[in-house]
């Protein structure tokens, strides 16, 4: 009679599946020394699974929380108000000077805008004819800051979709 | 094929923890801390640093956790990262080489432990006892795979993911050390003494 193999003994009490279980569960029904040799393997799977566990102290989780450093928020600033605000600015003032011929022309920018910060013809934007550049400057300006706010209030997720495209893992 | 790793409330409990809620990574530690702790005291034989490199390895998970891609399951990439640490402790303390296997083979000689006298082995007669000294002085490579799959109840694919093994190579060492300390087993004990 052919005995069953170290092998075969091994993946049945690992459980996985052989295309002919039904063929090692019979043979093991009428075969003292395989059946022998499978008491042998339980002793030993008993043990491994036996094994001291590896004890850490009580104040381990506490210990560990205690030493978390602060998460770097690299990028939240970019999510915060005043920078978006504050970018939004600078790329109104960035286009004004690109569309700008002159200082001169800069300086009636800013009389118009200070004009429509107080509240003086806001959103009549014909009134704006007499400064095309300004017209110009203005949907340049307002597509850039609806562009930029949506980027960097998505910045920290976007960057991590980067992140885990490459090695992940290879710490 | 797309392979969901995480399960939702993984999913959730990274997303909490990455919005600045260090208290929720108690959970991870929770979960981890055995897999964590086993493939530190199997790679690390000095014990009064075992808790301090199991540390430092959670707050690596913590640090690390943005850049985790989901595209393996979390008990991997924390053995990795278990793992990795303790080679890297091993290289810079200069300790004997884990990974040295000799030529790979086995034998119950290499692994029978020091000469015992009767006295002794009549102290040992504990079958469990036995294969405890046993399954000790298996090489490290061979304990860590036995513990990370009977223990922790990892698969072959995630110890050769932590491990940078081949597959094969995982199955192979985890058949060749169970025989082995089976065949030990043998020279020393009857049937009656197995199926008491």
């Amino acid at each position: 009679m052919k005995h069953l193999t170290d092998l075969e003994l091994q993946l049945y009490l690992d459980g996985s599946l052989l295309p002919d279980n039904k063929k090692i569960v019979s043979h093991l029904a009428g075969c003292d020394i395989c059946k022998l040799e499978l008491e042998r393997y339980k002793t030993v799977y008993a043990e491994l699974k036996n094994e001291d566990e590896a004890i850490l102290s009580a104040s381990f989780a506490d210990k560990v929380i205690a030493a978390l450093p602060e998460k770097k928020q690299s990028f939240a600033f970019l999510n915060s108000e005043s920078f978006m605000y504050a970018t939004a600015a600078v790329m109104m003032i960035i286009t004004v000077l690109y569309y700008g011929e002159s200082f001169a022309h800069l300086k009636n920018v800013f009389v118009s805008l200070g004009e429509k910060i107080l509240g003086y013809n806001y959103l009549n934007f014909t009134s704006l004819s007499q400064y095309p550049e300004l017209s110009n400057s203005l949907v340049e300006y307002a597509i850039a800051s609806v562009v930029l706010i949506l980027f960097y209030a998505k910045a920290e997720k976007i960057i991590n979709f980067f992140k885990n495209k490459t090695a992940t893992i290879s710490i | 094929m797309n392979v969901e790793y995480l399960t939702e409330k993984e999913k959730r409990l990274v997303e909490t923890i990455l919005s600045g809620d260090k208290n929720a990574f108690r959970q991870i530690i929770s979960d981890y801390q055995k897999l964590v702790s086993h493939i530190v005291n199997k790679m690390i034989s000095n014990s009064s640093v075992h808790e301090d490199l199991c540390q430092e390895v959670f707050i690596k998970v913590y640090k690390n956790l943005s850049g985790f891609g989901s595209n393996s399951k979390l008990s991997t990439w924390i053995g990795k990262i278990s793992y990795n640490h303790c080679l890297n402790y091993i290289e810079k303390k200069k300790m004997p080489a884990w990974s040295d296997l000799g030529d790979g083979t086995l034998s119950i000689d290499s692994v029978s432990g020091d000469f015992k006298t009767p006295l002794e082995l009549t102290e040992l007669s504990d079958i469990s006892e036995r294969l405890r000294e046993q399954i000790n002085n298996l090489p490290g490579k061979f304990r860590l795979i036995l513990t990370m799959y009977h223990l922790d109840e990892l698969k072959y694919g995630e110890i050769a993911k932590i491990m940078k093994l081949p597959e094969g190579t995982v199955k192979s060492y985890l058949f060749r050390a169970r025989k082995l300390l089976k065949e030990n087993l043998l020279t020393r004990y009857n049937r009656e003494d197995l199926c008491a």
